[in-house]
């Protein structure tokens, strides 16, 4: 499969719909399972990896989800490849760098995929763009059961579904938020809006997960505990958090607006130019000036562009994505100079 | 400030840990800190930033963190049947070999479990295979999780009946 043909299929969970896709970019829940009895991937031998490859590989052909879906062998993909792969949200940082026999299934539009022989056997995850965890989990449900159907699943009635890590032991699931929380970052909430998600179970992470920095003003937010509720109480108790912080979000963009109208939209504006005139450009810029623009969509600022446009740059302009759409691996100044020219392209054809 | 851990030398690392509304402070130094994984990453990796706990790492440590002399360090030639890990692998490495390592390591991971999640008790999904021993199982787990709320809401006498019908049902089994 050519990943380069990725780049021109739209991501299904980058549409801005769903409920409140300004803030809650997109929803995302993922389920750990493993093998019973077999060594769990780290500690399998390369026989014992191959092996159980094998097993799922033939279980996701065998379910009609995953129809014509690709089910790809990373040891066949380079550096450049997998970071694409990392940077679309199809696999984790883990899965990108680590070696052994490890797999990946893609679903339609992105919206569905299933990794193999990451830390567990298989993680399946759903995401669906805006709020819209149930519709997520809804989906994810139906096929970890017909997984479940095919495969003999590591469980223990006391304790659940069994993972590598005890962190994910029980449901197995993790479900998380991608956030856009500009207004909190400027009025310097975010801390504390950060330490009270601690304090109730849940946490905030990077843009790319775990251990991973933070961009654009994107927060990855998610439930740690996953033994103890089940898996409606997590989701259920997830959302509720959001909303919160969408309404602290809102909050604060509002007083910004009444109270430093003048500035805000100065920044905004200038930030706006800088993306439509710059000759060279690093992705750390573009996303900050990326995310202030989303801002200035949502005051209705006259940026002759739409919340669709500006989160497909979000994508398009990571460093493997550049890499990827021109076919061959470039210096970090060199993709400077075609980010920016991508991103006045982009610009200008949606005006 | 003494670390925590070898009372020895001055503690320079310092972070705190987040379970349950419980809040657990550690205080290490240098070398306690690399021995439980507290890793700082390379500087070639520009998207990603540190000092990065390998959390994994810091958890399987945890229980002697935590509470340093309530637990016992198991015997570290206990071996998993099934996959030949050690209990001390996994305190290094943060992952356990197998699912049979739950059972074998069943004494160490209990406490472990419960200061991360708060509970042993699983009451999610069920594997279809087991669907037939599984409607049982998710029958008692949803009486207990009445229970539970009959008596935060002081109703013993409701309590009382789920009780007993939570013992009829396991004596079925």
């Amino acid at each position: 499969m050519q990943l380069q043909d990725m780049l021109k299929q739209k991501i299904g969970w980058l549409e801005s719909r769903g409920n409140s896709p300004e803030i809650a970019i997109s929803s995302r829940v993922r389920l750990a399972r493993n093998l019973n009895r077999i060594p769990f991937p780290q500690k399998a031998s390369q026989e014992e990896q191959k092996g159980s490859f094998e097993k799922i590989k033939v279980a996701c052909e065998d379910i009609a989800y995953f129809k014509g879906a690709p089910i790809l062998n990373l040891q066949e993909f380079d550096r450049v490849d997998r970071q694409f792969l990392l940077e679309r949200h199809l696999i984790s940082y883990e899965h990108s760098r680590g070696d052994g026999i490890r797999g990946l299934v893609i679903g339609d539009k992105e919206l569905l995929s299933l990794m193999i022989n990451e830390e567990d056997h298989v993680r399946l995850q759903g995401m669906q763009p805006g709020l819209e965890l149930e519709q997520a989990w809804d989906i994810l449900k139906r096929i970890d059961e017909e997984m479940d159907k095919r495969l003999d699943y590591a469980f223990s009635s006391e304790i659940g579904y069994l993972t590598a890590c005890p962190t994910n032991t029980g449901t197995g699931m993790r479900a998380s938020v991608l956030m856009h929380l500009p207004a909190l970052v400027m009025n310097e909430e975010i801390n504390k809006v950060l330490q009270a998600l601690n304090k109730i179970g849940m946490v905030a992470r990077g843009l790319y997960g775990e251990g991973t920095k933070v961009m654009g003003d994107l927060f990855q937010i998610s439930n740690q505990v996953t033994l103890g509720p089940n898996e409606e109480g997590i989701i259920d108790n997830l959302e509720r958090v959001v909303k919160q912080v969408i309404d602290y979000e809102i909050r604060g963009r509002k007083a910004l607006f009444k109270e430093n109208k003048g500035k805000v939209t100065d920044v905004i504006y200038r930030g706006y130019g800088v993306l439509v005139n710059a000759r060279k450009i690093s992705f750390d810029e573009t996303m900050e000036l990326l995310s202030k623009a989303r801002l200035g969509i949502y005051f209705d600022l006259e940026l002759d562009t739409e919340l669709d446009t500006l989160n497909e740059l979000m994508i398009l302009t990571q460093p493997a994505h550049l890499q990827e759409s021109v076919g061959k691996e470039l210096t970090p100044s060199k993709r400077d100079f075609i980010r920016a020219e991508m991103i006045r392209e982009k610009l200008k054809s949606a005006k | 400030m003494v670390c925590d851990e070898c009372k020895k030398n001055e503690a320079t690392i310092h972070f705190t840990q987040i379970f349950n509304n419980k809040v657990t402070k550690f205080h290490l130094c240098q070398e306690c800190a690399k021995e439980k994984g507290i890793m700082f990453p390379s500087l070639d990796e520009a998207l990603f930033e540190g000092p990065h706990l390998a959390l994994a790492s810091l958890l399987a440590g945890l229980s002697d963190i935590g509470v340093p002399y309530a637990l016992e360090k198991p015997k570290a030639a206990r071996k998993c049947p099934n996959c030949k890990a050690t209990y001390d692998d996994f305190r290094e490495s943060g992952r356990l070999g197998c699912s049979e390592c739950y059972r074998t390591f069943k004494n160490e991971l209990r406490p472990l479990l419960r200061r991360l999640h708060g509970s042993v008790q699983h009451t999610g999904k069920v594997p279809f295979q087991r669907a037939g021993v599984g409607e049982k199982v998710n029958e008692t787990m949803e009486l207990r999780r009445e229970l539970q709320k009959a008596i935060e809401e002081e109703e013993y006498e409701r309590a009382a009946v789920i009780r007993d019908k939570i013992k009829e049902l396991e004596k079925k089994k």
